[in-house]
């Protein structure tokens, strides 16, 4: 793993030395007006070329040009993971570039060879020399080995070389054009790169480690997760939400272990979907923290580790949309940008699909399935990413009987085989009763949390839980 | 050798235009359509027109004008949507009609309407410069471009926000790009149909997809051979029989939907009965 400090060094060097130029250059063009050399070095670059060099020459200008560079820079920020993270910092670069260049032509005069004054600096120059430095730097921190790296490293100079080039040819600009242009592009493109490595280096800023490991290593990952210290998987304290002015949960403190089954059970409006939220990050705590694999859900990156199956989608049965599409959208977390899918990954689909039953159901619209069939497919949607969590929110509601004895048979083998560790909110007190290892009972409070037996052998708590005398009927779903 | 029409520099580049417009407008209308997003276009492109609008009144390139308007409406949009300061729909009409008023207010201070304006409102895809096909191609490469790398995350937002968040996607930010790329296919597509008719080409060829297709992916692909049908079928209606060309391809578009549906009602009736 790369330290802050093993990637500051140089390239804040660079950095500095690339600012320093700009500021020079343009000190000097602001009082000179042209530099010495610039009449001599253009005739001796245009002098010898012929008409089918110029030619190239035309195309070679393009790579400068924005219809080029945009597109360039979607994909570089796409396939560089620090693209990604940071991406509204590098797609800042080329537009500030830009109007570094306008303001400085506004203020020495934007004219052309025939005149004394220069049109300092050359946007093309300044584009490419951005982009270039932009993918010197983030190439460079994905660690290719050296033979890549100086691959990229040579195009991305060569397209500085051929489009300065080019303008000079074009006789668009003096050479100083150029030279500023570069100042520039390197100038904004370093500075970028300057404060990312600075914010890389800070300690609180640290980015979380989330490497793009594919699903089918998810489970020899869990393995060597296995070995760490067992921290909470979920650990609420003191979490409250409000909706508006009511109070929907109140003091919630739960912890979550590896290998827990935990069930939670409670009246209707009692707030278990609510909680599931606020655990999830999908809703913010009124107050009190959350932390979803010991971090705040807002700042997880490794949402693969997670599978969850809400109470209801909103599927549009209208939308064109395969079950096979469906169960393969749960792999968004563990691959990369523009990665196809792989025969593992679509092996993993099928295996998903097999487990909830629905084999063979891959080509067929969501739409064309009945509201049970549709809750299997987002279990397995769930489940294909092999996740070490999975949560699952009153996930049998229109499931028949005969699929429900199925559905709590697999929860069974993931929880006991796979040591996946489950959170179910139900209704039904009598099955999650028997299923899981850890009950919670909520009515906006935590009622009761641990072991069912606990629970159901003292009447007054479920008294408590659901404000009458209840009878508990175990069934076979 | 070439048709007559292809002899043209005018009808080549218009094809050009057309068909770059026809390959972007249903690659993010097949995100926007589930969503019940399909006004967000009609939004954007009054938006559109008031920055047109400005563009003329400053004597600046209406394009351009055009562009910058309509990205900052895209924001605006998003912000207020997701904020849920105003519902969707709502924010979408504050929009509509804050852009068109604009667009008027500015117009009567331009001193009325002019050939410009009128072209941009019903489309001149006839008169597109060399330049207008470099642009195009440009926005369109950057649309393209940005659905390529997060078509996945962008089908999992369309299919449910809730699972796009648990699977790591960010939604906010993805939003803001979905409908940031509307404004720019907006700006793109209102130089071929014109204003008043460029959601049409974002919203028909999907619907007309979404008809006759069993997966998301195929629906893409109909949809956008569809449109680029339309596009096609409407160049050469409109040369041959003098027509407004943005008319033309939108009521192809139109024509080809009714067909697809047709024949899909008649395809169910069929199994119904079998």
């Amino acid at each position: 793993m790369e330290t802050a400090n093993e990637c500051r060094g140089p390239w804040r060097t660079a950095c500095l030395a690339a600012l320093v130029a700009l500021a020079t250059l343009s000190g000097l063009v602001l009082m000179a007006g042209v530099l010495p050399l610039d009449g001599a070095v253009r005739s001796a670059i245009v002098g010898q070329a012929s008409p089918a060099v110029e030619t190239v020459i035309r195309w070679l200008n393009y790579g400068g040009a924005w219809q080029f560079l945009l597109p360039a820079m979607v994909v570089l920020v796409a396939v560089s993971p620090d693209g990604r993270r940071h991406w509204w910092l590098w797609a800042c670069v080329l537009p500030l570039g830009a109007l570094a260049e306008g303001a400085l032509k506004e203020l020495v005069g934007r004219t052309r060879p025939e005149s004394p004054a220069m049109g300092f600096p050359s946007g093309h120059v300044a584009a490419a020399s951005a982009f270039a430095v932009l993918v010197i730097y983030l190439v460079g921190r994905m660690r290719p080995g050296p033979g890549p790296r100086r691959v990229v490293t040579g195009a991305a100079l060569a397209l500085i070389a051929f489009v300065g080039l080019a303008r000079v040819m074009l006789r668009a600009h003096w050479p100083s054009d150029v030279l500023g242009g570069l100042a520039l592009g390197v100038g904004v493109a370093a500075a970028a790169a300057w404060w990312h490595t600075a914010r890389l280096a800070s300690p609180s800023r640290a980015p979380s480690p989330a490497p793009a490991v594919p699903a089918c290593e998810a489970a020899e990952e869990r393995g060597r997760a296995a070995g760490r210290a067992r921290l909470p998987l979920v650990e609420l304290s003191g979490v409250a939400y409000r909706y508006r002015e009511a109070p929907v949960l109140e003091g919630i403190d739960l912890r979550v272990m590896p290998g827990d089954f935990l069930g939670i059970i409670g009246p209707n409006g009692s707030g278990k979907t609510t909680l599931l939220r606020v655990m999830l990050g999908l809703l913010p705590p009124t107050r009190g923290t959350v932390r979803l694999f010991g971090q705040a859900p807002a700042a997880l990156g490794e949402w693969r580790r997670l599978g969850y199956v809400p109470q209801k989608t909103a599927l549009d049965t209208g939308l064109p949309i395969t079950v096979t599409e469906v169960v393969s959208s749960g792999l968004v977390a563990a691959m990369a940008a523009l990665a196809r899918r792989s025969p593992a990954d679509r092996r993993r689909v099928a295996e998903a699909l097999e487990r909830v039953g629905m084999r063979g159901h891959g080509p067929v619209r969501i739409g064309d399935l009945s509201a049970g069939q549709q809750q299997r497919v987002l279990i397995a949607r769930a489940l294909v990413s092999d996740p070490e969590l999975l949560i699952l929110d009153e996930p049998t509601g229109g499931v028949d009987p005969e699929a429900q004895t199925s559905f709590y048979a697999l929860l069974r083998h993931l929880h006991r085989e796979r040591d996946v560790t489950l959170i179910l909110v139900s209704h039904d007190i009598g099955v999650v009763a028997r299923e899981v290892t850890q009950l919670a009972c909520l009515n906006h409070r935590l009622v009761f949390h641990g072991r069912p037996a606990d629970f159901l052998g003292d009447p007054a708590l479920l008294t408590a839980l659901y404000g009458a005398p209840v009878d508990v009927v175990e069934h076979d779903h | 050798m070439w048709p007559e029409l292809l002899e043209y520099g005018f009808m080549q580049r218009a094809l050009a235009a057309g068909a770059v417009t026809a390959l972007i407008c249903p690659t993010i209308g097949v995100y926007l359509v589930p969503r019940r997003l399909s006004l967000i276009a009609d939004t954007l492109a009054h938006v559109a027109l008031a920055g047109v609008a400005l563009g003329l009144f400053l004597g600046t390139s209406p394009v351009l004008g055009a562009l910058v308007v309509t990205l900052a409406g895209a924001v605006g949009i998003e912000q207020l949507r997701a904020r849920g300061t105003l519902a969707g729909d709502a924010s979408l009409a504050v929009f509509l009609s804050g852009g068109f008023a604009l667009a008027v207010v500015l117009i009567s201070l331009a001193r009325g309407f002019n050939a410009d304006l009128f072209a941009v409102l019903f489309g001149s895809i006839l008169t597109v410069s060399p330049t207008d096909v470099w642009m195009i191609l440009g926005l369109g490469a950057v649309v393209g471009a940005a659905v390529a790398v997060f078509h996945r995350q962008l089908l999992l937002v369309t299919l449910d926000e809730d699972l796009a968040r648990t699977s790591g996607v960010r939604v906010n930010a993805l939003n803001l790009m979905l409908t940031l790329l509307t404004a720019l296919t907006t700006v793109v597509a209102m130089r071929m149909v014109g204003v008043l008719l460029v959601s049409a080409m974002i919203v028909i060829p999907t619907l007309t997809g979404f008809a006759l297709a069993a997966s998301f992916r195929q629906a893409l692909v109909i949809a956008v051979a569809m449109a680029l049908l339309s596009v096609v079928a409407g160049l050469i209606a409109a040369y041959y029989l003098s027509l407004a060309a943005g008319g033309a391809i939108v009521l192809t578009a139109l024509l080809v939907f009714a067909a697809a549906s047709l024949s899909r009602g008649l395809l169910r009736a069929r199994r119904r009965h079998a």
